[in-house]
């Protein structure tokens, strides 16, 4: 059958045969949501893919579009009757569109670039990644158990990695950084297609000129070689994002390489969730609100982990958890993941207004998340329409309760 | 004109102006999407059939859509209402291209009234959502799609069908208490009240509405008596007679919904078992599915662990008390007809799959699917005559039992669409599984576009007839949703139309080129004059060739839909032995 489709955009067409049509995608869907256009949502999008593909049409801006207006929540995939992997063709569709040079979508290849030269999609300068460090931070060169900063703390967010050391500390854990050797965990580069891509410089008479390639693999084995160098086995997060990656996605890069993962991966909430299974955990302090979780996508549908945030929320003495209407697998993305934050800002906060609206509607006061990614959404959310709700993250309310400001 | 488009560009214009330029798209990717429904349809009937839109818009309010419909009525262009094309029967694929005017965005629930029992709603919304909506007041429709998951409440009631809850409580037909119509001239018209505005059109005819007796079909009397309440003639109309916009519904109060399963050995035990049940108790939603449904969800691993294959699914709605009874009658109707009754977890895993039939896709990777009326009373006789007839097919069958007596059955027939030829070959089996329902005292599930032959019997001489004088004397250009309902020309495609004139102008001077060269003696006897034996000879034919090729596009362009796919059965049925050997 490949013979009927096009040379240069030849893509599998056993995965677009695969959706019914059915629709059932749309109900929840993030972005038809917010656009409401056939074109959309996940069976929209495969039947578009379908159009282009077997029509032979020249891919356009709009196909473009389309694809990257997808935050990869996966939330398709929890309602499909057939449950066609929607999530991987998607990012198979954005690998292949950069590969022929039609992605990523916008401003999205910026990210590519900055990683290439200072390791993370923001484009701080490499060597200041660890400057969020404050000086009461024990953090060691031998223990065993590391922490994955992530690009969003170390430059946007620097009250997370405190948060999260000073909680590890409080449990006498002085966690391996990587410091500045840590780069990105290239989450937002697998999610947008940038897997491997072409890096080019302008010149001062306007051309460009390739000044290497972007090789995510490369990226990825860094970090997994500095970690097994250094003897860490067990890697904490606090952002979700990165623990997803690292939890899915590091193992088919590094496997390629011949190799599994030589350390386990958790999520801080499950950290968390063990020291109260233990009872090394008792709250200084108590919290008397009514607040509700929001389950990231990357932590929640996408790894499996509802449950242990839900059961260190409650522990805390006074506070009231109420669940909004769509929860666990069921969550409605907060619309920053997939590149959608990077390439349709506005459309992205959008989603997350309507987020908070849903926490507004079942009293909470405050919306706890635990990943970053998230939480930075939420606050511009609240920053432009003026929401009145507190967003903390997990490892926010920990500090505070515990007094490790 | 061969593949003009219906809409000049300054139309597109005002129509965006209309609109409002963000809901409103011409761009060639939006259209293919807009162009189809659920049915993955023969790429090479694509490829035969215009059926492409030319733009699409996303109305607001009914004023937006009355001021479209005057806009497209003044201009000839025709439009295609839609909700979100879950249907397979082709009622939203453009004919003849057009503005697709896709509904979804009038989404709101408008008021729900607790005295009246009924709710009000844009035609757009999803039926999930209002179910959700509903649910919180701690109310319910009594039947619902078993698309309800992506289906719209407008798209059902144009579409018609019976659904979840049909066993009781009857299909969409029953539960539409008013509608909000817009007519193909801007009219906006409550259907509850203003019969008036349709009967001046059927003024000088013997025809009056008196839908109130027979909710099933709509039938009138010939005597003087005018109805003001026509919503009957709009439900299942499939956009044929205007716009729908809003929609009122009744509603029921949430009530407890005991699921049960039962298995049986055989296909003429579960029948048995369903005809009593019917008999004895009133399930909220009776369904079956056969033993070959069964083995295709085992294949997948999805099939629950019960004694029997051919599976019932009874829920039954009520106080405590009223289940009680009606749990032991179904105990009593199973045993009796030896099958098991199997456990609650069962039971509940049946009830959640309602929605999702599909599943057995991934053994396609294709599905074809076709439903047909059958009386209950000839579902084991239909079920052995499908047996016999498809044996060289793989299928599964399901079905729900109406408060008609009759089966909604449905047949998901397995096939693999990148095998073109042999997918489009057939499409013989969706039009012989009705046929097969048809001579069993069935009838058409749904009309669209496949099958407006099947026109009159579905709505009944009258009522048709009753569509066709409102059709006529409100759209008499056949703008709105042309092909659906009454069965319109094959309307063919650009490059089928040159094949077409290719072939013609081709074909005739070649074949008398021929003739001359193998039996002279008869073209020289009969028709020596136009044989091409000089090059001035040659050019003539060749003209006389384009002038027949146009004549024959005429012609083609006007063969009705239904007539090709009677004619065309035997060879696809044909073809399709060959191609899949």
């Amino acid at each position: 059958m490949r013979r009927l489709f096009t040379k240069n955009f030849d893509f599998d067409p056993d995965k677009i045969v695969m959706c019914s049509n059915c629709s059932t995608c749309r109900w929840t869907c993030t972005s038809y949501e917010e656009w409401g256009s056939e074109a959309m949502f996940a069976g929209g999008r495969l039947r578009m893919l379908r159009a282009y593909v077997e029509k032979n049409l020249p891919i356009d801006e709009h196909f473009v579009e389309a694809i990257y207006s997808c935050s990869v929540c996966e939330q398709c995939v929890e309602r499909c009757p057939i449950k066609v992997p929607y999530g991987e063709i998607v990012e198979d569709l954005r690998k292949r569109l950069v590969e022929i040079g039609k992605g990523p979508y916008g401003k999205l290849g910026a990210m590519g670039d900055r990683v290439f030269h200072e390791h993370n999609p923001y484009g701080g300068e490499a060597k200041e990644r660890a400057n969020w460090i404050t000086p009461d931070l024990k953090i060691s060169d031998d223990s065993n158990i590391g922490y994955f900063v992530g690009c969003t703390a170390s430059y946007r967010r620097p009250e997370i990695g405190v948060a999260t050391v000073r909680m590890l500390n409080h449990f006498g854990i002085e966690p391996q950084i990587l410091g500045t050797d840590e780069y990105c965990c290239c989450s937002p580069l697998i999610r947008t297609g940038q897997i491997v891509m072409p890096i080019f410089k302008k010149q001062e008479d306007g051309s460009k000129k390739k000044v290497g390639t972007l090789d995510v693999k490369s990226i990825i084995n860094h970090n997994i070689e500095e970690f097994k160098s250094r003897g860490v086995d067990q890697i904490i997060y606090s952002c979700s994002g990165c623990f997803r990656t690292t939890t899915l996605d590091w193992p088919k890069f590094y496997r390629e390489k011949g190799g599994i993962l030589p350390f386990s991966t958790q999520h801080l909430s499950q950290f968390l969730a063990v020291k109260l299974k233990k009872g090394e955990m008792k709250w200084k302090n108590g919290y008397n609100e009514r607040v509700t979780y929001h389950d990231p996508c990357h932590l929640g549908r996408h790894v499996g982990v509802f449950e242990e945030p839900r059961e260190v929320i409650k522990s805390i003495p006074g506070i009231d958890l109420v669940e909004m209407d769509r929860n666990r697998y069921e969550s409605k993305c907060c619309g920053a993941g997939g590149g959608l934050k990077g390439g349709f800002g506005e459309n992205a906060t959008n989603i997350a207004s309507r987020r908070i609206e849903q926490a507004l509607e079942v009293g909470a006061t405050t919306l706890i998340s635990s990943c970053v990614f998230c939480k930075l959404n939420f606050l511009d959310a609240v920053k432009r329409d003026g929401h009145d709700i507190k967003i903390v993250n997990i490892e926010d309310l920990f500090s505070d309760l515990m007094e490790l400001g | 004109m061969l593949d003009g488009r219906m809409i000049r560009v300054v139309n597109l214009r005002k129509l965006a102006e209309i609109v409002g330029e963000d809901y409103f798209s011409s761009e060639d990717y939006m259209l293919d999407l807009y162009s189809a429904d659920i049915a993955a349809l023969p790429e090479m009937v694509n490829d035969l059939l215009r059926t492409k839109a030319d733009a699409v818009a996303q109305p607001t309010s009914t004023e937006i859509v009355s001021r479209i419909l005057k806009y497209c009525m003044d201009k000839r262009i025709p439009v295609i209402p839609r909700g979100h094309g879950t249907s397979g029967y082709g009622g939203v694929v453009p004919t003849r291209r057009g503005l697709v005017l896709e509904m979804t965005r009038m989404n709101e629930i408008h008021s729900i009234d607790k005295g009246k029992m009924t709710v009000e709603v844009g035609a757009g919304i999803i039926w999930g959502h209002l179910l959700e909506e509903l649910e919180d007041e701690g109310l319910t429709v009594a039947a619902y799609p078993t698309s309800a998951p992506s289906s719209t409440v407008g798209g059902w009631v144009a579409a018609g069908g019976t659904g979840i809850g049909s066993t009781k409580y009857g299909g969409i037909r029953e539960q539409v208490v008013d509608l909000e119509v817009v007519l193909p001239d801007g009219t906006v018209i409550r259907t509850a009240k203003d019969g008036k505005v349709i009967a001046q059109f059927l003024k000088g005819s013997d025809y009056v509405f008196n839908p109130g007796h027979d909710l099933y079909q709509f039938g009138f009397l010939e005597d003087e008596r005018v109805n003001d309440n026509v919503t009957d003639l709009f439900v299942d109309s499939n956009g044929a007679l205007g716009v729908i916009t809003k929609v009122v519904l009744k509603i029921i109060p949430l009530r407890n919904l005991k699921p049960l399963v039962a298995s049986f050995r055989s296909g003429q035990l579960m029948t048995h078992a369903l005809e009593n049940i019917v008999a004895a108790t009133r399930p909220f939603f009776l369904h079956f599915i056969t033993g070959d449904f069964y083995q295709m969800q085992a294949e997948l691993g999805l099939a629950p662990k019960t004694s029997g294959e051919w599976i019932i699914l009874a829920t039954y709605e009520g106080t405590e008390d009223e289940l009680a009874g009606e749990v032991e009658k179904f105990h009593h109707f199973v045993n009796r007809n030896n099958g098991i009754v199997e456990s609650e977890e069962i039971a509940q895993h049946e009830w959640e799959e309602r929605f999702y039939p599909m599943r057995i896709k991934r053994l396609g990777p294709s599905l074809a699917p076709s439903e047909v009326y059958v009386p209950l009373d000839n579902l084991e006789e239909f079920l052995e005559a499908v047996d016999q007839h498809f044996k060289n097919e793989r299928y599964a069958i399901e079905g729900a039992v109406t408060n008609k007596g009759e089966v909604a059955a449905l047949a998901w027939f397995l096939d693999d669409e990148r095998k073109k030829i042999s997918f489009l070959m057939g499409w013989y089996r969706s039009l012989d599984f009705i046929d097969i329902g048809l001579k069993k005292g069935g009838r058409a599930y749904s009309i669209g576009m496949w099958n407006a032959p099947l026109s009159r019997s579905f709505y009944g001489e009258k009522r048709l007839k009753t569509m066709y004088k409102v059709k006529r004397q409100t759209d008499s250009k056949n703008l709105m949703n042309p092909g659906k309902v009454f069965s319109g020309p094959l309307n063919l495609s650009f490059r089928f139309n040159l094949l077409i004139l290719f072939a013609v102008t081709i074909a005739i001077p070649t074949v008398l080129f021929l003739a001359g060269l193998l039996v002279p003696e008869i073209t020289n006897a009969y028709i020596p004059w136009l044989v091409p034996d000089t090059f001035s000879k040659l050019l003539w034919l060749i003209g006389l060739g384009l002038i027949l090729g146009v004549v024959a596009i005429e012609v083609a362009n006007m063969i009705p839909i239904g007539f090709v796919l009677t004619m065309g059965r035997p060879f696809m049925r044909l073809f399709r032995r060959i191609w899949r050997s």
